[in-house]
């Protein structure tokens, strides 16, 4: 921190955490990137999980993106004792700029981190959480939509040039 | 030639030349918008400094965009007053960047992040002629040049043909204080008898003028005007706010245009913007069909806006007003792409192209 914003981080790594939270999110790995908070999450997500674990959930990043995202997720992710926690963390990270602790059990099976505790990344994590997208609104005290915006359509549905 | 044809000749001579300020005003918002926008905010950039991180350069350069808005908006008035048809979404007349002002007479600008280099072209942007003989026969490479020569067309028509036969347009066409979100000052309103409309007329010319490279001053960098907020402290022209931002300090009104800036501090971190690729286009985005998706996104939110624009200026004035949500989408899917790593590992990212999209390819 204090040095330019790093934009651009060409590790495997990153890309498979890029690619796994595309999946679980719906989200584009563009639009994740587009709101600036991906280099935070995955630092969040590396503090938290152990060394196997972490390689253990991007392991499977090469499978994704090739048509049946859907049935991996659901079977290789979310349905897992050990990756299902880690999956549903991960997408409220992203939807609300808040780190979700572990359960107690998840933690008695596979190691606690005194980095696994409840807290909203950052000002720019809590206005960027993809949750405002989602529901076409905006974060209170942040990204105003403008006078007049409570009388149009959320934004995606608004059209253009009408 | 007839009176009646040399009317018309003159009417479309000088349409024409309110057609081409009205693509100015516009050209410039692009560049200074991107660049505003490719500084980084608070949390984004040094997360143990709880301040906004340049704020002030933020703030310099959003008061000259919303001046240009209003520019735009004087710069159509005073051709709905003559009875023209002030065009916003004819794509052959929309800039495509970079770009050459004036038809390719003027200052060169570019879509780049907020830089000296990229600050400096927009003082270029902004410089006043040296002397307006040649801009008064046509000859001119600045914005204050253009100005005066179409003061002078205005004038000469008026004196030839007389004010009524010049301002035949419909006054319901003319955007009032109630319809603009006025931002940028007060608007100019061309109605009331023919002469009275010529005064208008004229006035609007200067006030783009004065609030532009501030020619006509009297040497002091203050423009006249007021920038209203709770110092009220007095205005200077955009040369001069970019000279401030350039200077890191603030310039008095009663400072020199010959002298740098002598007021308070203004603080500038040129390291806190994003790395945004110069020029970004469509063909950086061909192999990266995710990106090229919000980049669309975006175009779409920017035609949106000319389209909206175009129907205030020429049928239903009150489209202006549903305007300013768009623009808060235009600057948060700006800085959305510049903040998303162009795929070809150059550290640089994306950036908005501000490409007018017909409505069947908005997505």
């Amino acid at each position: 921190m204090g040095i330019a914003m790093k934009t651009h981080d060409d590790t495997p790594e990153f890309q498979a955490f890029l690619t796994v939270s595309a999946a679980l999110t719906g989200y584009s790995s563009a639009e994740l990137q587009g709101t600036g908070c991906a280099g935070e999450y995955w630092h969040q997500f590396r503090q938290v999980l152990p060394a196997e674990i972490l390689e253990e959930f991007l392991s499977h990043s090469h499978e994704l993106g090739k048509q049946d995202d859907d049935r991996i997720m659901r079977q290789t992710y979310l349905s897992d004792k050990c990756l299902g926690p880690l999956s549903r963390t991960l997408i409220q990270l992203w939807y609300t700029g808040q780190w979700v602790p572990l359960s107690q059990e998840w933690r008695e099976s596979y190691g606690a981190s005194r980095f696994d505790v409840v807290k909203i990344i950052s000002t720019r994590s809590y206005k960027e959480g993809l949750v405002w997208d989602a529901i076409g609104a905006h974060p209170q005290g942040a990204k105003r939509q403008g006078f007049g915006a409570w009388g149009l359509e959320p934004p995606k549905q608004r059209g253009a040039g009408k | 030639m007839s009176s009646k044809k040399k009317l018309d000749a003159a009417r479309k001579n000088l349409s024409k030349h309110l057609q081409d300020a009205l693509m100015l005003e516009l050209s410039t918002i692009p560049p200074y918008a991107t660049a505003c926008y490719s500084i980084l905010e608070q949390g984004q950039y040094d997360r143990s400094e709880p301040t906004i991180v340049n704020a002030e350069p933020i703030e310099v350069i959003r008061q000259v965009m919303v001046e240009e808005m209003l520019h735009m908006v004087l710069a159509a008035n005073v051709m709905n007053a003559i009875g023209g048809t002030p065009q916003l979404n004819n794509p052959n007349l929309l800039p495509k960047y970079p770009t050459e002002l004036l038809n390719g007479a003027g200052p060169e600008v570019r879509l780049r992040k907020f830089s000296p280099k990229q600050v400096k072209s927009f003082r270029k942007i902004e410089t006043a002629p040296k002397d307006l003989r040649g801009a008064l026969r046509g000859e001119y490479s600045t914005i204050g040049g253009f100005y005066a020569y179409v003061r002078k067309l205005l004038e000469d028509a008026c004196k030839e043909f007389g004010d009524k036969e010049i301002f035949i347009g419909d006054p319901a066409r003319q955007i009032s204080n109630d319809d603009y979100f006025g931002a940028g000052g007060e608007v100019v309103e061309i109605t009331g008898t023919p002469a009275q409309r010529r005064k208008a007329a004229f006035e609007a010319i200067q006030k783009i003028m004065e609030e532009g490279e501030g020619a006509d001053l009297g040497g002091k960098a203050g423009d006249g005007d007021t920038i209203p907020g709770p110092a009220e402290h007095e205005d200077i022209a955009h040369y001069f706010k970019f000279n401030e931002i350039l200077h890191s300090r603030y310039y008095r009104p009663d400072d020199l245009v010959t002298d740098p800036p002598t007021g308070d501090d203004l603080i500038v971190d040129w390291s806190a913007v994003s790395p945004m690729k110069d020029d970004p286009s469509e063909e950086n985005y061909e192999s990266a069909p995710e990106i090229a998706a919000i980049s669309t996104e975006f175009n779409a939110a920017w035609s949106g806006l000319l389209d909206g624009l175009h129907i205030a200026f020429n049928e239903d004035k009150s489209a202006l007003r549903d305007l300013v949500p768009t623009m808060y989408s235009i600057k948060s899917l700006a800085q959305k792409l510049m903040r998303i790593p162009l795929p070809d590992g150059s550290g640089e990212t994306a950036g908005p192209t501000w490409t007018y999209l017909a409505p069947k390819k908005r997505g």
